[in-house]
């Protein structure tokens, strides 16, 4: 799944700045178009401005299929005024949203709805007074950490159908839902009145765990929540935790034994384990005295 | 091609003005309008069988978010707005279900290939050391060489998907496979001139891994059949077609085998 941009603005310029990206080629070239028309560039000078973002990045799918990437960049110039550019930089959950979650009295459909609540005011930004979620149930289930077979996944959906939180879109085949329960009375949104300000939708069940009072932590590395440690110590991620261990290890073979041996990176002497560097040791002192025996004259 | 002949009944609409002979033409072009092709069709255009599909799987998961049943067990209930569910269902299918007789027939064989797997594992591997030149070749052609079947992979990947979605024509499927295989061709042979240490090369690449072999085939099939020759002695075994009295039967001709004995000289150089 591609990762949720809320400002859409920023994300644009960024990737103008540094030529790389971290979605996909076409989600990346389709924000491109809505920030260059945002910018006021006519739609031809849109086309060559997002050919020449590809070329510059060099992008493997422009390389594998140029026709295909060019055709897809002059219709996404067309279509660039049809849509707004986001430049948002999170959604408000209010305290009676939260009330109305834990009604529900089941964690993981407590996750569920929040996670719901949150895609679906990230919709309504796009689209105002439209509540509605459109992402496929496995990520959904993914960014809310409910963890289940996928024929259990729709009787959860279910269980929140019945209990009146979402409305499925009438279309047979439309696996779209409407959230029901979002509060559009509040206006004024503190984090004092129990509201919460969500920016950072990659972890939205964990979102939710620490909003209940669980132990969680921001990554001071990539900013991601991530379960504190049992010491409350912890300050980087599972994947950041790696740039911050002790220096690297280096396999050397012992030149006598042919054994693997783990020595430090910066040492460039060690060439034996330990048990032949010691015989090795003795050989030599052994060799050193015989030769000083043998320089005594009689 | 007109527009009523393929359009949905739905959108099939009289205006208030229209006589009597217009409601009932537009009437009769509802009931015989070809708006989706007959489900057989999905064998034919692999993008229709790709929606349908889709569109099938979504409705089994929209039918246990609305009713908590399976779509069977909907189909069998006599709740109103299961009917309802089911008779949108069946209206909106992208492909047509009737029981016309190229659908029967269809259903019979998908019904006899329910349970057939094409995947069988072999008991032993295969020896593919009776393929071999039996060559020496250096590392850093191996090397290059891998990194040519990497790239041959991917844009197999590529055209495959692109003749499944397109359908592309056999014919010109045909001319632009025998066109990049002649580009690999060229490309290996600018990095291993000597085309038996080449497929020696192919074949520990594509034989020691479950990957495909397609690549030794198409680069070095004359060597390989060359090798399979010299080691039997450059007898060759086919099939022979026979009036009569044949040793077994295929395709409703009988065969008999025969063997050839080929000189070196007759196995042409390129």
């Amino acid at each position: 799944m591609n990762k949720i941009i809320l400002n859409e603005k920023e994300f644009a310029e960024n990737c103008l700045q540094t030529l790389s990206t971290e979605l996909d080629t076409y989600s990346t070239v389709m924000i491109l178009a809505k920030y260059f028309h945002y910018r006021g560039l006519p739609k031809k000078d849109i086309y060559t401005s997002l050919v020449d973002f590809l070329v510059d990045s060099k992008s493997i799918d422009y390389a594998k299929n140029r026709q295909y990437w060019e055709n897809t960049c002059e219709w996404l110039s067309i279509k660039a005024d049809k849509y707004a550019l986001l430049d948002t930089n999170g959604v408000w959950i209010t305290k009676k949203e939260f009330n109305k979650i834990k009604e529900l009295n089941n964690k993981v459909l407590e996750r569920l709805a929040f996670t719901l609540l949150c895609l679906a005011k990230y919709n309504a930004v796009k689209h105002e007074g439209s509540y509605w979620v459109n992402f496929e149930y496995r990520d959904i289930f993914a960014m809310a950490r409910v963890t289940c077979k996928s024929s259990e996944r729709n009787k959860k959906i279910n269980t929140l159908v019945k209990a009146g939180y979402v409305i499925p879109a009438k279309q047979v085949d439309n696996l779209n839902l409407n959230v029901t329960f979002v509060d559009e009375e509040t206006t004024e949104y503190s984090e004092e009145n129990g509201d919460l300000f969500v920016y950072d939708f990659r972890e939205l069940g964990y979102e939710y765990r620490k909003y209940s009072g669980e132990d969680f932590i921001r990554c001071a590395e990539c900013g991601i929540l991530t379960k504190g440690g049992e010491r409350g110590t912890r300050r980087y991620c599972k994947s950041c935790l790696k740039y911050t261990k002790k220096p690297e290890k280096k396999e050397i073979i012992c030149i006598d034994c042919g054994k693997v041996v783990i020595t430090s990176k910066h040492d460039g002497h060690k060439c034996r384990c330990d048990d032949c560097q010691k015989a090795a040791n003795r050989l030599s002192k052994r060799e050193w005295i015989k030769q000083k025996r043998d320089e005594i004259p009689n | 091609m007109p527009r009523y002949w393929y359009e949905e009944p739905r959108f099939i609409t009289v205006s208030e003005d229209d006589g009597e002979d217009e409601v009932r033409r537009a009437e009769f072009n509802a009931k015989i309008s070809a708006y989706r092709k007959p489900y057989f069709m999905i064998y034919v255009y692999p993008k229709l069988k790709k929606d349908y599909l889709k569109y099938i799987s979504n409705v089994e998961c929209k039918s246990e978010v609305l009713f908590d049943i399976s779509l069977d067990e909907l189909i069998q209930s006599d709740d109103p707005t299961a009917i309802e569910f089911v008779d949108s269902y069946l209206s909106r299918m992208p492909v047509g279900r009737n029981d016309c007789v190229v659908n029967r027939i269809c259903q019979i064989f998908e019904n006899a290939f329910d349970s057939w797997s094409a995947k069988s594992d072999p008991e032993t591997p295969f020896d593919y050391s009776i393929l071999k030149s039996n060559v020496e070749y250096s590392q850093a052609d191996y090397a290059s060489i891998f990194e040519i079947y990497n790239y041959y992979l991917l844009q197999v990947k590529n055209f495959h998907n692109r003749t499944r979605n397109e359908r592309v024509d056999k014919f010109e499927a045909f001319i632009e496979k025998q066109t990049f295989v002649d580009t690999f061709k060229r490309r290996c042979a600018l990095v291993c001139s000597n085309r038996y240490e080449l497929c020696d090369i192919m074949l520990d690449i594509c034989y020691q891994k479950e990957s495909g072999k397609r690549f030794v085939w198409d680069v070095c099939g004359d060597v390989l059949i060359d090798n399979l020759l010299s080691r039997n002695g450059y007898k060759l075994h086919f099939p022979e077609v026979v009036e009569s009295n044949g040793e077994f039967e295929y395709g409703g001709s009988q065969f008999k085998m025969t063997s050839v004995s080929l000189s070196e000289d007759d196995m042409t150089d390129e």
